[in-house]
């Protein structure tokens, strides 16, 4: 008796097992859909009105103007990005951004596998040996901060600015020689002061550091730090001497109407929606340099003499022209 | 390198103002393992007083407001945390390995849901620092010591306060006997579990205090992680001060001290990768429990569930 209770059991877990497996072999093959999908991935929080949310700010823009279906998920670690990426992929959504420039191997790695399906990724510097199937937006931060390198020059007191950043990226790199670069060009006696304080977001780390800055003279910080930036708001406004900043990625000046000067923005809709429209028309490849006057433009200016603010603005402009080429430097910082 | 730059000012004003949160947590901690439970917890727990703290106050604008959601959002975590650990007697490092998860990833939703995606992050007003009449004036340690937020010198006076009460008083000689030999103390009176479950809530709510330090006086606003880690080197001070509180004060003060110089040593020696003054704070943490863990005697049931009617 015993013995036919566990035989009966076996079965019934056979079968139950079995309904699954039964269920695939007779169904028939989905047909995969051909219109573009696009999941964009990253690595942070929208709410953190800074990166990602520029990000999911994007990506309604590709929406609304290349007339697709979009998806997102955030908070996605570098180790989870590949594995999030095939769950997308599964279904069937054949454009994947890659939402910073930390995604770059998951990005080479994803491509090879997946020929059908075009990426997006971003990067400090153009990627060699492209795939046919992934395109590459370049960040061209340094150019933006040439020309706040040149507003801190000009507005500096005490002959000392300060770089301020969390992790020491190339591209981050970069911006501290261009800053230096166009510093000296307005008066070779001031100082850049860089920090780095090992993270983007952290806002401790960042009062810290500007505090230091502060402490050693410096009256202009530009700041590139993302949902760090709030500690350097706090540095300069807790300072008994007068401190202006810049900043970047969106205006934040309303937090500190009396210090902030410009914030360089950044539109990601404009690179994201160029790249997915390529991509509709059968492009998967390419390079988008993001640069001042692609995706990159000044805020309004505060706090600073209409002469200066007309300087920058022409400066700016010659940027966007490429009538003035900052160096890019993106393997050592100019005091090494 | 001069001299002066490890003695400046501004450098040790800005050590005692970031050493406060240390302390205080640690102080809450300290309350919380002397009653003989481990609470593993506390970096969540300080991510949940600032994400609710900060809630309340930018809504409400009042700092003491945001200070009491604060303390009373972590006293129910504290509440949860006894619950499991003191009338389930359940193992409290999973519990409180639990509670530290949940508490990353709760302000974090409750931000989300109140503000969503913004183009400009929310902001409070900073609290104000308190500048004590006369002594702030005195010429050098004016500043660095009495020109400090309200929050700084209550915390700091909670030290001899807390002293006195565990050591010189009826009540604390109750509460660390529940952490010393529970079934002794049981058998003259004392309530374990109640006292217990008191110190496991008051110790949560001087935590969450603590966690909403860092957006009232230090950022003015809330990000993911904002705590940084601070509630693990809490952890770590009860043992460095061997679960005295006078003796933690050196430890908190020793770490933010070093903390801060790091940004200052970062800007002269050029030639040294930063990386590595990131990792010089917790370097100093290692060395220095290496030493500390050797000599430190923790409470005799800490973590040892109490059940009244088991023998022996």
């Amino acid at each position: 008796m015993k013995a036919k209770v566990r035989l009966f059991c076996l079965v019934l877990v056979l079968m139950i097992a079995l309904v699954p497996l039964a269920g695939c072999a007779t169904s028939s093959p989905q047909a995969k859909s051909t219109a573009v999908r696009v999941a964009l991935i990253m690595p942070g929080p929208i709410s953190d009105s800074d990166w990602n949310m520029l990000g999911y700010e994007a990506l309604q823009v590709v929406a609304k103007e290349q007339e697709v279906e979009t998806a997102y998920s955030e908070k996605i670690a570098v180790a989870d990005a590949e594995r999030v990426a095939r769950e997308y992929i599964a279904e069937d959504y054949n454009v994947i951004i890659f939402h910073g420039g930390q995604f770059v191997t998951a990005t080479m790695n994803l491509a090879g596998e997946y020929p059908d399906v075009t990426f997006i990724m971003g990067s400090a510097t153009p990627v060699p040996d492209l795939p046919p199937n992934v395109w590459n937006m370049v960040r061209r931060y340094y150019k933006g901060g040439y020309a706040l390198g040149d507003l801190a020059a000009r507005m500096t007191k005490t002959g000392k600015i300060g770089y301020l950043a969390g992790v020491q990226l190339p591209d981050f790199m970069a911006i501290a020689n261009s800053v230096h670069e166009a510093a000296g060009k307005v008066d070779p006696n001031i100082e850049v002061i860089y920090s780095f304080t090992g993270d983007q977001n952290d806002p401790v780390k960042a009062r810290q550091a500007a505090d230091a800055m502060i402490a050693e003279g410096v009256d202009v910080i530009i700041d590139w730090m993302n949902a760090g930036v709030s500690g350097v708001e706090e540095a300069v406004l807790a300072s008994d001497d007068v401190v202006l900043m810049t900043t970047f990625s969106t205006d934040k000046h309303e937090r500190a109407p009396e210090r902030y000067l410009v914030s360089m923005l950044l539109d990601l809709g404009v690179p994201y929606s160029f790249m997915v429209g390529e991509i509709k028309q059968g492009k998967t490849t390419g390079v988008f340099d993001f640069e001042p006057g692609s995706g990159m433009l000044l805020s309004p200016t505060y706090n600073m003499p209409d002469g200066i603010a007309a300087s920058l603005k022409s400066l700016w402009s010659q940027l966007e022209n490429d009538e003035v080429i900052p160096t890019e430097n993106t393997e050592k910082l100019f005091d090494q | 390198m001069s001299f002066e730059l490890l003695v400046d000012p501004s450098l040790l004003q800005l050590a005692l103002l970031m050493s406060t949160p240390l302390l205080l947590a640690a102080l809450g901690e300290l309350i919380i393992e002397r009653s003989g439970i481990l609470n593993v917890a506390i970096e969540g727990m300080m991510s949940v007083g600032a994400g609710v703290g900060f809630l309340v106050a930018f809504f409400t604008e009042d700092h003491l407001l945001g200070s009491l959601a604060a303390m009373a959002a972590v006293a129910l975590m504290g509440w949860l945390l006894g619950y499991y650990g003191i009338t389930l007697r359940a193992n409290q490092l999973i519990i409180g390995l639990g509670l530290f998860i949940f508490g990353l990833g709760l302000p974090s939703l409750l931000y989300r849901i109140a503000f969503g995606p913004q183009m400009v992050a929310p902001r409070i007003d900073l609290m104000p620092s308190l500048a004590i009449p006369f002594l702030s004036e005195i010429p050098y340690i004016g500043p660095v010591l009495f020109d400090q937020p309200l929050l700084v010198y209550l915390t700091y006076l909670l030290v001899p306060v807390l002293s006195f009460f565990l050591f010189r008083t009826p009540l604390g000689l109750q509460l660390r006997a529940c952490g010393e030999n529970p079934r002794a103390a049981d058998t003259l009176g004392v309530n374990i579990i109640a006292t217990r479950y008191a110190c496991v809530i008051i110790g949560a709510a001087i935590i969450g205090l603590a966690g909403y330090f860092i957006p009232a006086i230090v950022t003015a606003t809330y990000t993911d992680n904002i705590i940084g880690g601070r509630g693990w080197i809490a952890l770590q001070l009860v043992i460095f001060g061997r679960w005295l509180p006078g003796a933690s004060i050196s430890g908190a003060l020793l770490f933010a001290y070093i903390e801060a110089l790091q940004y200052r040593l970062a800007l002269i020696a050029k030639s040294v990768p930063p990386q590595l003054f990131q990792t010089l704070p917790y370097i100093v943490a290692i060395l220095v429990m290496i030493q500390v863990y050797q000599r430190a005697e923790k409470p005799a049931a800490l973590m040892q569930p109490y059940n009244r009617e088991a023998r022996g």
